[in-house]
């Protein structure tokens, strides 16, 4: 089981849903009402009516449905009114009595009930909004961590715990011992990836990071819309802190260093059998790699170890990886690999060298020398076409590989490729909205007009608060020679906007499109 | 930036359209009780007593005032002294100015151009995201009211700064825009100065309500579509066919106008003159003014001679800032981050600051030629920053950088570096050769100096040799001009080849083997490096023309140069 269902588990068992199912009769839904997601996100301030299947928002613009499975509380119970009464239920209704959970009760008594239940439901959502500010975040500590989160805590519990078993297991493997001195680490969790750049300081393009001097944190963030990518961060950079556990005053080349954490990085958790299973694909990685050997460039193994410091970038990340996977996955050489790490570290006979402040390192020569004596090998070229035949037979296998590598593949302008990916991740049972969103973009950019706008409705029925969606959707009804949309599109760009009143892209694509429009 | 032409240029470059600089002008300086008033605006707030006045720049879209304490603090928390001087900022966020437009159009002539616009600030938390960086958030955020006034009240944390930084913001809402005023404090003096800061916050009044006049004053980014220097870097081919008169008269034209704006936006405190090719602004005191304007006179005066002439073009005169100190130069420099994109060609000014270190020994006037060289070029002729081959470009910089004033004279010093490098080179015999050196093309200049100094050493040490001892040598006895003049031939006729070439759209894929193929072609696509290849080729054969006799001579030369 992975930690998307555990995740789901928790939703389930540890709160009782706060969105009333039931249908009620006369009672007209409340102007403003508020809207939590479990996904961490919240709408205010807009009317809204509680259906069977979810919450319908009633935008300016548009009515937009939030299906159940996103809903996690909301303030308003209101919906339509009945109007086919039994002449028994008049007479009720004459007496001033209303329907209310199977009986009939005063009108004053039912109204009073919900907007009691209403303020109830309006306070914890306030709460919970409140905590996604950094000023009010939450605390929790375990025996190795402390945490320091704007996330639903339900979802931080299942972190911590999570964590917690990487540290043990991890440690024990390796056969690392936290030094004495050592407090816990400070972890710090943000509810989204804005406010984690925001906050947390990291620049674009990085998704977390782990400070290595004083004070030592570890800063990631919350990805609603992958939950894998969330732990696979987590797994990632923790593993810096826990390699830094080695020797506090050693640096790591980064070609280790970083590739060892990626590898990590795939673990899977199964939160039933509390059981970290490693050795997993970085599918999006091994996408990488492959569209690299299409274009027949390889990786030299040497080069790979002789990248410096702040050099080493995506295309060296899905390498390395690579390279790790195929030692450790290995029995001739997983040992050897794994005496090679500690040995840069702590082994007396490895000569290291000044890094930075009071931090040492090996510099390539060295580290060459003892990569080839830990793995007993005479050379690096046979070690290399070894790893690269074990490369060639990797597969992805999943449909999230087959939905970053479609991303990937549209983002190098290959339209065809990419629908191909994305069909057959749709097809493996994928359910990231993204995956109908990226199809929509590959059909569309083949002239497939109506198959990209089918997609763009699935990406919208699964989450209809992604305002870009809409954007799409109002593009590629503009497309062709039928004028007969205007009025839709123009509706569709306003709606965009109500939802997503503060994203920059949204507001471009308007612009750019009345641009042309004129 | 994008533009789009309804017609061609005609050749006529009187400027029609309104010239357009960022922000208003603010109204500068404190009254009697130490207030900053706004008359534009409508608006006044007390200033903290004896914080003196940071001049705004004059392409600044949001940022109308900022006031630095004369008071050093220091930092409680660090090992070492870390000093800090708060700084007051006024923030104005007009209706207008938050509304984002879409796209900017003015005519010129027969030909219309348009300018998808920047996307405008909304609010002061919208100009913090998108100005702060390493990491804050907000400690307090509450209404309430002041003198009848409803406002925001904001206290942001920086707390990934070292040391950690806050800044306590009020943001006066009026009927027709949005005031902020922040200061920026250590967090760990926030005990010391909050009383002040705030005292200096509640008493901001708006004169009407914030609201602005008809037709009034508008914060905001630039809703002008082209900005003047485009005239002679992107329509190049329609500005070099117009008079040198014509030519020279726009350029004073826009040098008057931005010298204007700098004159009406200057606080009194500073001092304002004007020497023979620069405006200077000093807030430093008159020794200092006089020996930095003589410095940069004196190395203008060397352009001239050294360059002057290369091309017909009216080179613009600069703008010297000199600051107070260190602390006045950073505060200068802050700005919101969309303010100079538009106009930065425009740009002539030179900062720097009085440094106690340097004194007036004439040491480190160097730091500023670098500047005045690269706008000097720039005016000369546009393609000679784009296309000067690095290898020259390096040692010129590195030449000029490191000149002393001498007395009236610039002293070309052969600096530390240079010379324990060059040493370095010969003991382990890498000395290159001149021929080696002036032949070094980008891939390889670039690969040379991502592993080390040395080799930028050398070309300094061969840019010296060239302007200087080489000029012996009839051949190079007008080595840089004959140099840059060729440069820019070539350049012209790249430039010239390339828009006269056809766009070539490639046949969209119908299967992904041919999307596959089309990506690794892209993928191997060397196109631009080859051009930059053949135009160093070219500039090479072109420029250095000389025979074996030459250069058998020149190397020796430069090898008795080197080793001295």
């Amino acid at each position: 089981m992975t930690i998307r269902s555990f995740v789901s588990i928790a939703r389930r068992t540890r709160f009782a849903p706060l969105v009333l199912p039931f249908v009620l009769f006369g009672v007209r839904p409340v102007a403003q009402d508020s809207l939590q997601l479990s996904d961490g996100r919240f709408v205010l301030d807009k009317r809204m009516s509680v259906v069977d299947d979810g919450v319908v928002v009633h935008f300016e613009h548009g009515d937009v449905k939030v299906p159940k499975a996103l809903v996690k509380a909301c303030t308003s119970s209101g919906t339509a009114e009945k109007d086919d009464w039994t002449p028994d239920e008049r007479a009720k209704l004459d007496k001033g009595l209303v329907p209310f959970e199977g009986k009939w009760v005063p009108k004053d008594r039912r109204d009073k009930e919900l907007e009691r239940r209403r303020a109830q439901r309006e306070e914890r959502i306030a709460k919970s909004r409140d905590l996604r500010e950094w000023r009010n975040h939450a605390v929790l500590k375990t025996k190795n961590f402390e945490f320091h989160f704007t996330i639903d805590p339900d979802v931080m519990e299942g972190y911590a715990e999570l964590m917690e078993t990487y540290f043990r297991e991890f440690t024990r493997e390796w056969g690392i011992t936290k030094p004495p001195k050592v407090d816990r680490l400070k972890v710090c969790f943000f509810h989204d990836e804005e406010y984690f750049h925001q906050v947390g300081g990291a620049s674009e393009g990085v998704i977390g990071y782990y400070r290595f001097v004083e004070p030592r944190e570890l800063n990631f963030f919350y990805d609603r819309l992958d939950q894998d990518m969330t732990v696979d961060v987590m797994f990632h950079e923790t593993n810096h802190y826990l390699t830094h556990l080695i020797d506090l005053k050693f640096h790591y080349p980064p070609w280790v260093n970083e590739s060892l954490a990626e590898y990590y990085g795939a673990s899977q958790w199964d939160p039933e059998a509390k059981k970290m299973t490693i050795g997993n694909l970085q599918e999006g990685r091994l996408a990488v790699i492959q569209d690299a050997i299409k274009s027949d460039e390889w990786q030299g193994l040497e080069d790979l170890i002789r990248i410096e410091h702040g050099q080493f970038n995506a295309l060296h990340y899905a390498w390395g990886w690579s390279f790790v996977h195929f030692l450790l996955s290995n029995p001739r050489y997983s040992k050897g690999f794994k005496s090679f790490y500690m040995a840069l570290a702590r082994e007396k006979s490895v000569k290291r060298v000044p890094y930075f402040y009071d931090l040492k390192q090996v510099e390539a020569d060295e580290q060459i020398r003892v990569l080839k004596a830990s793995l007993r090998v005479d050379d690096l070229a046979t070690l290399e076409k070894e790893w690269h035949d074990y490369v060639k037979g990797m597969q992805a296998a999943s449909h999230r590989g087959y939905t970053q590598a479609g991303h990937i593949a549209l983002a190098r302008g290959m339209p065809i490729k990419a629908q191909r990916l994305f069909k057959t991740a749709i097809e493996m049972g994928a359910t990231d909205p993204r995956a109908h969103y990226g199809y929509g973009r590959a059909l569309e950019q083949k002239g497939k007009r109506d198959e990209a706008l089918a997609q763009y409705d699935r990406a919208i029925a699964i989450d209809p608060l992604e305002g870009m969606f809409y954007v799409r959707k109002a593009e590629c009804l503009g497309r062709g020679d039928d004028k007969t949309n205007e009025k839709e599109i123009e509706r569709l760009f306003a709606l965009a906007e109500e939802i997503a009143p503060d994203a920059y892209d949204v507001m471009l694509a308007k612009a750019m499109w009345q641009f042309r429009g004129k | 930036m994008q533009f789009r032409f309804v017609s061609s240029l005609v050749a006529s470059l009187v400027v029609t359209a309104p010239f357009v600089l960022g922000a208003l002008s603010p109204c500068v300086g404190q009254d009697a009780k130490g207030f900053y008033v706004n008359e534009d605006l409508g608006f006044r707030v007390k200033v903290p007593e004896e914080w003196s006045e940071i001049p705004v720049r004059i392409d600044e879209n949001w940022i109308v005032s900022k006031f630095l304490s004369k008071k050093t603090w220091l930092s409680k928390s660090k090992d070492w002294n870390e000093e800090h001087r708060p700084l007051m900022t006024v923030i104005v966020f007009t209706a207008d100015a938050t509304r984002f437009k879409g796209w900017a159009q003015q005519q010129r002539g027969n030909t219309t151009f348009t300018r998808i616009t920047d996307l405008p600030y909304r609010d002061y938390q919208d100009y913090l995201k998108r100005n702060l960086t390493n990491g804050y958030f907000f400690q307090v955020e509450e209404t309430g009211e002041s003198a009848g006034t409803k406002l925001h009240r904001f206290e942001i944390l920086q707390h990934k700064r070292d040391p950690a930084k806050r800044l306590l913001a009020w943001v006066f809402h009026g009927e027709d825009m949005d005031v902020a005023v922040e200061f920026e404090v250590l967090e760990d003096r926030i005990d010391r100065l909050r009383a002040v800061c705030e005292q200096s916050l509640a008493s901001f009044r708006f004169d009407e309500g914030g609201k602005l006049r008809s037709k009034g004053p508008s914060t905001g980014p630039a809703d002008a579509a082209l900005a003047d220097s485009k005239l002679w870097t992107e329509f190049r081919d329609e500005w070099k066919k117009a008079p040198r008169k014509e030519r020279h008269r726009v350029r004073k034209d826009v040098e008057e106008r931005r010298f204007e704006k700098l004159r009406e936006t200057t606080p009194a405190s500073w001092t304002i003159t004007e020497s023979k090719h620069f405006l200077v602004i000093s807030h430093a005191d008159p020794k200092t003014t006089k020996r930095m304007t003589d410095s940069i006179e004196t190395f203008r005066a060397w352009c001239n001679e050294t360059l002057g002439e290369l091309t017909d073009e009216y080179v613009r005169r600069g703008v010297l800032r000199i600051c107070a100190d260190d602390a006045e130069y950073m505060a200068y420099f802050k700005g919101s981050g969309d303010s100079w994109t538009f106009s930065s060609d425009e740009d002539r000014e030179i900062v720097t600051y009085k440094d106690g270190y340097a004194g007036s020994s004439g040491l480190g006037a160097g730091e500023l030629f670098d500047d005045i060289l690269e706008m000097y070029l720039a005016d000369l002729d546009p393609l000679l920053l784009m296309y000067t081959p690095s290898w020259l470009r390096a040692g010129m910089v590195d030449y000029v950088t490191a000149a002393n004033i001498k007395g009236n004279e610039l002293d070309f010093r052969v600096d530390d570096y240079e010379r324990e490098e060059l040493k370095e080179l010969e003991r382990a015999g890498k000395l290159k050769t001149l021929r080696e050196l002036m032949t070094l093309d980008e891939e390889a200049y670039w690969k040379e100096v991502s592993t080390g100094r040395r080799t930028r050493s050398q070309l300094t040490n061969a840019f010296r040799f060239l302007i200087g001892p080489a000029r012996s040598q009839p051949q190079l006895k007008h080595f840089l001009w004959n140099y840059l003049t060729v440069v820019i031939a070539v350049a012209d006729e790249h430039r010239k080849k390339s828009e006269a070439e056809p766009i070539k759209v490639d046949k969209a894929p119908e299967t992904e083997e041919e999307e596959e193929a089309r990506a690794k072609k892209r993928n191997k696509d060397d196109s631009w490096q080859k051009k930059r290849r053949a135009i160093h080729e070219a500039v090479s054969e072109k420029a250095l023309t000389f025979d074996a006799k030459t250069w058998e001579r020149l190397e020796n030369a430069y090898q008795k140069f080197a080793r001295n």
